[in-house]
């Protein structure tokens, strides 16, 4: 595991946003984060990334965000020559199929539904690791 | 007024003299008041004629008075235009002997006339012609109602089948008939089967044969053919003597393709005909036969006027000298005064006829006794201006007694046997009715002369007119009518009758004598063509219907009398000039394209165009259909159609459209409005799952890690405050979760699939598997294997929910047990799910299907109260419903019905 690169987490609400880093903690990983309050900081990060900032190993989008919308957050990241290569997984609270549908369409890796329960948000962070895990076998 | 005789002995016999002058008299009526026109000519040198008598009947005829006729040439009388055929006839007749007949239409001051003229040559001892004697058949009433009806058949089918007239219409290269009319089959026994296809010359008799082929030729060149005489056979093996018209009907290069024939059945007419040729000739006979002299004598100087032949011989005197003299230059010295006394009592008004006998001188100076009658030539009241003289040796008794007598009898037998009705009657009673004026009216001749007073054979509606008639007649203010009357039939039967009468004296007596014609036929015939002609115009009328024919050859449109209303012309039928209807026309280049594409296409003639009608009022839109008449032979020959005024249907159309539109235009707006509601709610129940959701997460995740970082700091009540806190969270979770599926469900489109019901429910119950083994309940699925047709995900939902309830309702009973099963109809399907759980109390069978009711505590039976409204909005929605039958303690049995597509 790549323990250097950064993991992006790109979440509005500060109570998911630091259930979701305590989440991840309690699966000791030791991965910076990057984080990212609304959509216009979102799009920030790329440009960042084209000046040399390390590129993140995955991306962790929210779709309801102030200011940019995630899924257009999306498209700009998934249609970026240099940067369409790296996991986006959409954490949402919608379960509708329309969200769903236009996510995947836009080139979205995986999507979760946040669950209310704790336990299962601690069991959401193992199977981002995992699939994260997966993502970055050397060939 | 001359009549020819010749010479006979003459000799002397009071009684024979007064016999003979009583039958001449009433030989005299008769010719002036039969309706037949009779006329006599002189024939002079040089192929002169002229006019010697004339009857009544001739002068009603021509319209001209016995003023203008004697002593005039035929050529002054007859028009021009009739005078090749006629001098042609008169001609043949006298070269050959025999009579010729034949029909001619001339103008007269009556007008223009009809007439069947037959001439008969009289010719003296030395077989030179010296007369000829005319009679005529007036048939121009026949003629006239024939041609309007030829002119209403081409119109009306229905009238050329039925026309009195029998029609055929005959190819011109194979002589087959091709079309023939209903009176044809009629008349002669027929059918058409028999007729049409088949030569014309069969249906003509043997007889007439050659002349038949000889008109075909003659047709075949002229292209027309009028008044041949021909005979046709009956199938019955009769045959009808038949007058044969016909024209042509050519292609545009002049061609002859086809015959329009009439045949007008003329057996009757021939019959009278007949007849009426031997009375001629019995008349004839009569004269020349005759014993009696006869002369006109001018009343106040005693000149003779005319004189016949037989007085002339009589007195050994030429007829130039005859016509030098007066009567008194041979009347014997010793009768003289006695006559000139008579002569003065003439010039007195008692105009009555007398008999004298008197001795007149011959020019050799013998003397012979006549009996001489005596009649004044006046009207009653007026003094005579002529009188006229019948002079009868006396002597001759026997002889001439016994040929009057068979004169007489011939002359009987003529009247008797005519097929004109005639009568004689005195004011009260009748005189003398013949045959076939008996026959006419139903009786006997002997009921009539017994039962009936003269006008009761009048029908009572007109009775009074002929009441009035006879009246005027008696009373001398009129001399002679002629009208036409209802008749009374003994049998009640209709009964039309044309009469003829005048006002005669016999034997010093007022009478009455005429004939009567039988019209009813002529009557009836008339009368259903007017009949047939007002419905067509009435349906027209009320439809709004006009009809109109267009001839290809010709720029002549015939419209009826709608159709020209439409067009604002005035509303008489008849034919107009294209160009003037072309004018109404807004867009004629329509109107003339449709008409080329039926002619030259055949393609159908259905067109709405707008007119500007002729009297200025308001624009107007009408409908045409027309279609393309074909000869025979499929050649196009004319365009008749029908025209409707549809401008009120056509404003009430645009009328609908413009409300169509304005309420296609409300639902948009409607149906915007509602979009945006949707839209609205959408984005509300999306707010509410995203944002009621987020606090919920922070109160579980924090209550968690409480419960997992300081678990030894809490003491037990500490603890359970966490564990219910996080169970509360869980139960709002499912009821935020169960709303959004409620208002998903409400957004979901209606899709129809077909798919195995039993299938579909095996994929529910695999869902809850586990449930069933823990609980240990029994499944049973006796759905049959069919295809179902409806909206599938909306059943899911209904079915998922019914069986998770019962999973839930019946998992604390002894031996648990879920079936479902399927029932159908003609026109549903019903689903039913049942188990043997808690059931409920059926008064609240309406609630349960209502958002957020339960029946149940939560801790008992968890739910959020959405689920079974879930259930009756899916089945609203997909137009079928819900309903159940329950026990508590026993089970509940909830049905799914829907309704089968049609």
């Amino acid at each position: 595991m790549n323990s250097n690169k950064p993991i992006l987490l790109i979440e509005d609400n500060p109570i998911d946003l630091d259930l979701t880093l305590r989440a991840f903690k309690s699966r000791n990983l030791t991965n910076p984060f990057h984080i990212a309050r609304d959509g216009e900081e979102a799009l920030e990060w790329i440009q960042k990334w084209e000046q040399g900032e390390p590129v993140p190993v995955i991306i962790l989008l929210d779709i309801k965000l102030p200011k940019i919308d995630g899924l257009d957050v999306l498209k700009a990241i998934k249609s970026h020559p240099d940067f369409k290569t790296i996991p986006v997984v959409i954490l949402s609270t919608s379960a509708e199929a329309s969200d769903i549908q236009s996510a995947y369409q836009l080139g979205a890796n995986s999507y979760i539904v946040k669950p209310v329960d704790f336990d299962k948000f601690i069991e959401v962070a193992k199977q981002i690791e995992l699939y994260w895990n997966i993502l970055n076998k050397p060939l | 007024m001359g009549i020819p005789g010749h010479n006979t002995k003459i000799e002397s016999a009071d009684r024979t003299a007064e016999i003979e002058f009583n039958n001449y008299q009433n030989l005299i009526l008769i010719l002036e008041n039969i309706s037949d026109i009779i006329f006599y000519l002189f024939v002079e040198p040089d192929e002169k004629f002229r006019f010697k008598y004339v009857n009544n009947a001739f002068l009603l005829f021509t319209g001209l008075k016995k003023g203008q006729i004697i002593g005039r040439y035929a050529r002054e009388i007859i028009p021009s235009t009739s005078h090749k055929l006629v001098f042609d006839n008169y001609r043949l007749a006298i070269q050959t002997g025999n009579t010729v007949s034949w029909e001619e239409v001339s103008e007269y001051p009556s007008g223009k006339k009809t007439g069947n003229v037959s001439i008969t040559p009289v010719f003296d001892n030395s077989e030179n012609c010296t007369h000829l004697l005319g009679t005529i058949k007036d048939i121009t009433s026949i003629h006239n109602a024939e041609e309007k009806l030829k002119l209403s058949e081409s119109r009306y089918q229905d009238l050329y089948e039925n026309a009195p007239d029998m029609l055929l219409s005959v190819d011109a290269e194979t002589s087959q008939v091709i079309q023939c009319n209903h009176t044809l089959e009629k008349k002669t026994g027929f059918l058409k089967e028999e007729i049409m296809g088949k030569p014309v010359f069969n249906l003509y008799h043997p007889n007439c044969l050659d002349v038949a082929t000889k008109s075909f030729q003659d047709f075949l060149t002229k292209g027309e053919l009028h008044n041949v005489e021909l005979q046709i056979r009956k199938k019955d093996g009769g045959f009808l003597y038949v007058i044969l018209d016909v024209s042509a009907v050519r292609n545009p290069k002049g061609k002859i393709l086809h015959s329009r024939s009439s045949w007008r059945d003329i057996t009757q007419l021939k019959l009278v005909e007949k007849s009426l040729k031997k009375s001629e000739i019995k008349y004839q006979t009569l004269f020349e036969q005759t014993a009696v002299g006869i002369a006109q004598i001018h009343t106040s100087t005693g000149r003779i006027i005319k004189v016949n032949k037989k007085l002339c011989s009589m007195l050994g005197y030429s007829m130039d000298e005859m016509l030098t003299m007066n009567y008194q230059s041979f009347t014997h010295p010793d009768d003289l005064p006695h006559d000139l006394d008579l002569q003065q009592n003439l010039r007195s008004s008692d105009n009555r006829n007398f008999n004298v006998q008197k001795r007149c001188i011959c020019k050799d100076q013998s003397i012979l006794w006549f009996n001489i009658t005596v009649m004044p030539l006046s009207k009653k009241g007026k003094i005579p201006q002529y009188f006229m003289v019948i002079a009868a040796d006396i002597n001759d008794h026997k002889m001439t007694e016994k040929k009057t007598e068979s004169s007489e009898q011939k002359f009987k037998a003529l009247v008797e046997q005519s097929i004109t009705g005639i009568y004689i009657f005195k004011k009260e009673n009748f005189i003398y009715v013949n045959k076939q004026f008996a026959k006419i009216f139903g009786y006997t001749q002997d009921e009539i002369l017994l039962n009936l007073k003269p006008t009761e054979v009048i029908s009572q509606e007109d009775r009074l007119k002929a009441d009035d008639y006879v009246d005027q007649r008696l009373a001398g203010s009129v001399e002679s009518v002629h009208y036409i009357a209802q008749g009374n039939h003994k049998q009640g039967r209709e009964l039309w009758v044309e009469i003829h009468g005048t006002h005669v004296f016999i034997d010093g007596e007022d009478v009455i004598t005429g004939t009567v014609l039988d019209i009813t036929e002529r009557v009836l015939a008339e009368r259903a063509l007017i009949k047939s002609e007002k419905r067509l115009k009435r349906a027209q009328e009320i439809g709004k219907l006009g009809y109109w024919q267009q001839e290809l050859n010709s720029n002549m449109i015939w419209a009826s009398e709608e159709a020209k209303k439409i067009y604002g012309f005035p509303p008489i039928e008849g034919e107009l000039p294209q160009e003037m209807i072309a004018a109404c026309i807004q867009d004629i280049n329509l109107v003339e394209q449709a008409t080329k594409d039926l002619v030259e296409k055949n393609i159908k003639y259905d067109i709405e165009f707008a007119i500007l009608p002729a009297d200025g009022s308001p624009e107007k839109i009408v409908s045409a259909v027309a279609e393309l008449e074909r000869d025979a032979k499929g050649k196009s020959q004319r365009i008749s159609g029908v025209l409707r005024d549809i401008s009120q249907s056509k404003l009430a159309e645009e009328e609908i459209k413009l409300l169509n539109a304005e309420l296609e235009n409300r639902v948009k707006q409607r149906t915007a409005q509602l979009e945006k509601v949707n839209k609205e709610l959408e984005t509300f129940s999306y707010s509410v799952s995203h944002d009621l959701k987020a606090p919920l997460r922070g109160i579980d995740g924090y209550s968690k890690l409480l419960q997992d970082l300081y678990v030894n700091e809490l003491n037990e009540e500490a603890r359970l405050f966490i564990s219910n806190i996080r169970k509360s969270t869980v139960q709002m979770n499912q009821l935020i979760e169960d709303l959004l599926a409620y208002s998903r469900l409400e957004r979901q489109t209606i899709r129809n699939e077909h798919f195995k019901i039993q299938n579909l429910v095996n994929s529910i119950k695999s869902q809850i598997d586990d449930d069933l083994e823990i609980y240990k309940i029994k499944f049973i699925n006796t759905i049959p294997d069919i295809e179902l047709t409806a909206d599938i995900q909306g059943l899911i939902i209904a079915l998922r929910n019914l069986i998770e309830n019962a999973v839930k309702f019946s998992k604390k009973s002894t031996d648990p047990l879920i079936e479902t099963g399927l029932t159908e109809t003609d026109r549903y399907w019903n689903i039913w799910v049942r188990d043997n759980g808690i059931g409920f109390d059926m008064k609240y069978h309406n609630r349960i299907f209502e958002i957020f009711q339960r029946l149940h505590r939560t801790e008992d039976y968890p739910g959020t109260g959405i689920g079974l409204a879930m259930v009756s909005k899916a089945m609203q929605r997909m137009g079928g419903r819900v309903w159940a039958t329950s026990k508590p303690g026993i089970g509940s049995t909830f049905n799914l019905e829907i309704v089968k597509p049609q």
